[in-house]
C-alpha cells in the first residue's frame, strides 16, 4: 500500500508552503512534491493602473524584497519610455541593490540556515533557531544583527526608508547622492566586510560537518540562470540573459528582453507556483536553478579582489549541491560590500544628473534584474494611455521550483527511512527547501503562519501518522 | 533615549494602529522629549534587540485581537522569572517584545524598562483604514502615550 507525508506548512521560509512525500508499498520514498497554497494575484489587480505606480505597487509584493521589485519594476518602466538611464543614477540604484541584497542574504544566512548548520540538524526544534543561535554564539548572533542593519541603514540612506522607499523611480533615482550622505556610506563598510570574512572563515569551518548534507542536498547537474557581464563576471543589475552549465559550459545567452525565447512556464493543479523551464529542453527537463549559486557557478570571477578569492576556495567544493547555496550567499555578501565601495568611489557618483523624464514609447516593456534568491523579471504591457493592460511576473521562487521539488525527492530518499518521522528527518527535507531560500510572499504574495504539521497518509487518505510543531 | 516601536501592517485595516502611533508621535513631538526615538515597523524583527539595548525605556504599540474594540490596554513587561537564556520562540518571523527584551540582554548586556500598550482591533481586513472604534481610540492613545513619554523622561532625568 502506498502512503503519503504530508509537512504542513514548511518553516522558517517566507510565506507559506507544504510538501508531500509519497511513499511506496515498501515503505521507500516514491515522490515528493513542494506545494505552495496562496495564490498572488498582483498581476490581475494592478490592470489598469498607469505604469509609472508600478514600481511603488510592485515593492508591496514583499516586505523582505521591496527594493528587488523596486529595481526589475523601474526598469520595466525605463524600457516602457525607451530611456537610457544617466549614469550615476544606475550607480546609485546598483548600490542600493546589493544593500538589499547584503540584508537579505544575511537574514537567510544567520536568521533562518545558521541555527540548523549551528546547532545541528537533529537539534530540539524550539533551541534550532536565531536565539537558540544566540545563545550557542552570541558573537555570531551579534555578526548577524549587524550586518543586517547594515544593508538596511544603506537602503535608508539612499532611499529614506528600509522598507518600500520611493527613491528608485522610472528614469532614474528621485534625489542625488550628497557627499555626506557618501562619507557616511564608506565609513560603514570596514565594519560590514570584517564581519563578512570572519563569517565566511567560521562556515567554512563548519562545512566538514555537513558531508551527507552536501551529497543529499538537491546535488545533481542542472543548468543555471542568471544575468552575467560579457567579460564573464558577476553581475546583479544588468548584463546578459545566461543559461550555462557551469562557467566554461555556455549553452545560451540572450538579451534580458529576449527572456520569453528561452523561458516557458509549466502549470501544475496543486501549486499556484508555476514551473518556468528552459524552452529548448521542454518541460520538466528544462529544470534549472538561479540565485547565488547559480549566479557564482555561471561566471569566471567576481571582479572583485576578496571575493574573487573566495570564489577560489568555493571551486574547491561539490558545485553542484545546494546546500552550498549558503556558502554562495557569504561570497555575494563579501562582493556586494567590495563592490558599493567601488561604485561609491565613481567619479560621477556626486553627479546632480540621475534621472530623465518621457512618456511612454512602446508598449512592451521588460526589466530584469538579480534579486537576492534569483532572477527577477517584470513584463508590462500598455495602453494608449499608458495604462496596465497585462502584467507578467516570473519570480526567483519560481524558477528554483523545479529543483527545489528534485532537491525535496533526494533528500527524503536518502534520510526519511521508516513511516514514523523524526524531528530530524523533517527538519532535513525542510532544510533543502531553506537552501533555495523560496521567498512564497513573492511568488504568490502570501502571508502565512508558520505552525508546522505533518501527516503520514495512506493510499486511501487515512491518517498513519502525524507530527505537529 | 526612549524608544517607541510601533509594529503592524498598515495595510490589513486596525492592525495598522502601531505605525500609525509611531509615526504622529514621530510628527508630532511637541512638549515630547528630544530624546524620543520612533520606529514604525512591519513586524518585530531580532535585529531590534539592538536598538532596544541602546535605549532607557521602551515603549511597543501594537493592535491586539479580543477585548472590547478601540479597548487601550499598558502592559510592563517585567524580566521574566527565569534569568538570563533564550525565550524560545519557534519562528523567527514572529517575534514578541519580551523576546526582544531577553535578546538585548543576552547580546548586548541591558533590558531597559518596557511597556506594550495595545488596542483592540476590530477589522483586520485588507485596507488602508481603521474601524470606527480604533479611531475614535486615537486621541486617548496619543495622550495616554504621551504622558508616559514624559514621566518616563523626568524618571530618567531624575537617574542622572
Amino acid at each position: 500500500m502506498s502512503r503519503q507525508i504530508l509537512i504542513d506548512p514548511v518553516t522558517r521560509i517566507e510565506g507559506h508552503a507544504k510538501i508531500t512525500i509519497q511513499l511506496d508499498d515498501a515503505g521507500k520514498v516514491q515522490d515528493a512534491h513542494f506545494h505552495v497554497t496562496q495564490v498572488r494575484g498582483f498581476e490581475k489587480f494592478v490592470e489598469g493602473r498607469p505604469f509609472h505606480e508600478m514600481p511603488a505597487l510592485m515593492a508591496r509584493i514583499c516586505g523582505i524584497c521591496p527594493v528587488s521589485h523596486l529595481m526589475a519594476s523601474s526598469k520595466a518602466c525605463d524600457a516602457l519610455m525607451r530611456v537610457t538611464i544617466p549614469r550615476p543614477a544606475i550607480h546609485l540604484r546598483r548600490i542600493m541593490n546589493m544593500a538589499q541584497i547584503v540584508q537579505s542574504h544575511a537574514l537567510s544566512f544567520f536568521y533562518l540556515s545558521a541555527p540548523d548548520l549551528l546547532l545541528g540538524m537533529d537539534a530540539d526544534p524550539a533551541a534550532r533557531n536565531i536565539y537558540g543561535l544566540a545563545e550557542a554564539n552570541p558573537a555570531l548572533a551579534r555578526d548577524g544583527v549587524r550586518l543586517r542593519q547594515f544593508g538596511q541603514q544603506v537602503i535608508e540612506i539612499l532611499g529614506g526608508k528600509r522598507i518600500h522607499p520611493g527613491w528608485v523611480v522610472p528614469g532614474g533615482v528621485a534625489e542625488a547622492l550628497s557627499p555626506e550622505k557618501r562619507e557616511q556610506l564608506l565609513s560603514m563598510l570596514p565594519e560590514a566586510l570584517a564581519i563578512a570574512q570572519r563569517t565566511l572563515l567560521w562556515y567554512k569551518g563548519t562545512l566538514e560537518r555537513y558531508q551527507d548534507e552536501i551529497e543529499s542536498f538537491a546535488n545533481f547537474p542542472s543548468l543555471f540562470m542568471g544575468l552575467a557581464n560579457e567579460d564573464n563576471t558577476l553581475e546583479h543589475y544588468d548584463g546578459r540573459l545566461r543559461f550555462a552549465y557551469s562557467s566554461s559550459n555556455l549553452v545560451t545567452e540572450v538579451s534580458p528582453k529576449d527572456y520569453e525565447t528561452v523561458i516557458g512556464e509549466a502549470v501544475e493543479p496543486d501549486t499556484y507556483l508555476k514551473s518556468p523551464y528552459y524552452k529548448p529542453l521542454g518541460y520538466p527537463d528544462g529544470i534549472y536553478r538561479v540565485g547565488p549559486l547559480a549566479r557564482l557557478n555561471m561566471v569566471k570571477s567576481c571582479g572583485t579582489p576578496l571575493a574573487d578569492q573566495a570564489l577560489n576556495d568555493f571551486r574547491q567544493q561539490n558545485r553542484n549541491s545546494s546546500f552550498h547555496y549558503h556558502y554562495a550567499r557569504l561570497i555575494e555578501i563579501l562582493f556586494c560590500i567590495e563592490r558599493i565601495e567601488q561604485l561609491l568611489n565613481e567619479q560621477d557618483i556626486l553627479d546632480k544628473n540621475v534621472r530623465v523624464y518621457a512618456s511612454p514609447n512602446r508598449r512592451h516593456g521588460v526589466g530584469i534584474s538579480e534579486a537576492p534568491r534569483g532572477t527577477l523579471m517584470h513584463h508590462y504591457e500598455i495602453d494608449d494611455d499608458g495604462q496596465i493592460t497585462r502584467a507578467e511576473l516570473i519570480i526567483a521562487t519560481g524558477h528554483n521550483n523545479l529543483a527545489m521539488n528534485r532537491g525535496v525527492l533526494q533528500v527524503a530518499q536518502r534520510f526519511i527511512t521508516s513511516a514514523k518521522i523524526t524531528d530530524g528527518m523533517l527538519n532535513r527535507v525542510e532544510a533543502v527547501i531553506r537552501a533555495y531560500d523560496p521567498c512564497l510572499s513573492c511568488s504568490t504574495h502570501a502571508v502565512g503562519k508558520m505552525p508546522l504539521h505533518l501527516e503520514l497518509l495512506g493510499a486511501d487518505g487515512t491518517l498513519v501518522d502525524e507530527i505537529k510543531r | 533615549m526612549i524608544l517607541l516601536i510601533g509594529y503592524g501592517n498598515p495595510l490589513c485595516g486596525d492592525d495598522g494602529v502601531g505605525p500609525y502611533i509611531a509615526e504622529r508621535l514621530a510628527e508630532d513631538a511637541d512638549g515630547l522629549s528630544s530624546d524620543l526615538e520612533c520606529l514604525s515597523v512591519h513586524q518585530l524583527m531580532p535585529e531590534l534587540a539592538e536598538n532596544i539595548s541602546r535605549a532607557s525605556v521602551v515603549i511597543f504599540v501594537d493592535a491586539e485581537c479580543g477585548g472590547a474594540p478601540g479597548g487601550i490596554t499598558c502592559y510592563k513587561l517585567a524580566k521574566p522569572a527565569r534569568p538570563s537564556g533564550m525565550v524560545p520562540a519557534a519562528f523567527t518571523h514572529n517575534v514578541s517584545p519580551q523576546t526582544l527584551l531577553e535578546n538585548a540582554s543576552f547580546l548586548y548586556g541591558r533590558r531597559p524598562v518596557a511597556y506594550l500598550y495595545t488596542v483592540s482591533g476590530e477589522d483586520f481586513s485588507l485596507g488602508a483604514t481603521f474601524s470606527s472604534a480604533v479611531e475614535a481610540a486615537l486621541p486617548g492613545l496619543l495622550d495616554r502615550l504621551k504622558t508616559r513619554i514624559n514621566r518616563c523622561t523626568n524618571l530618567v532625568l531624575l537617574k542622572q
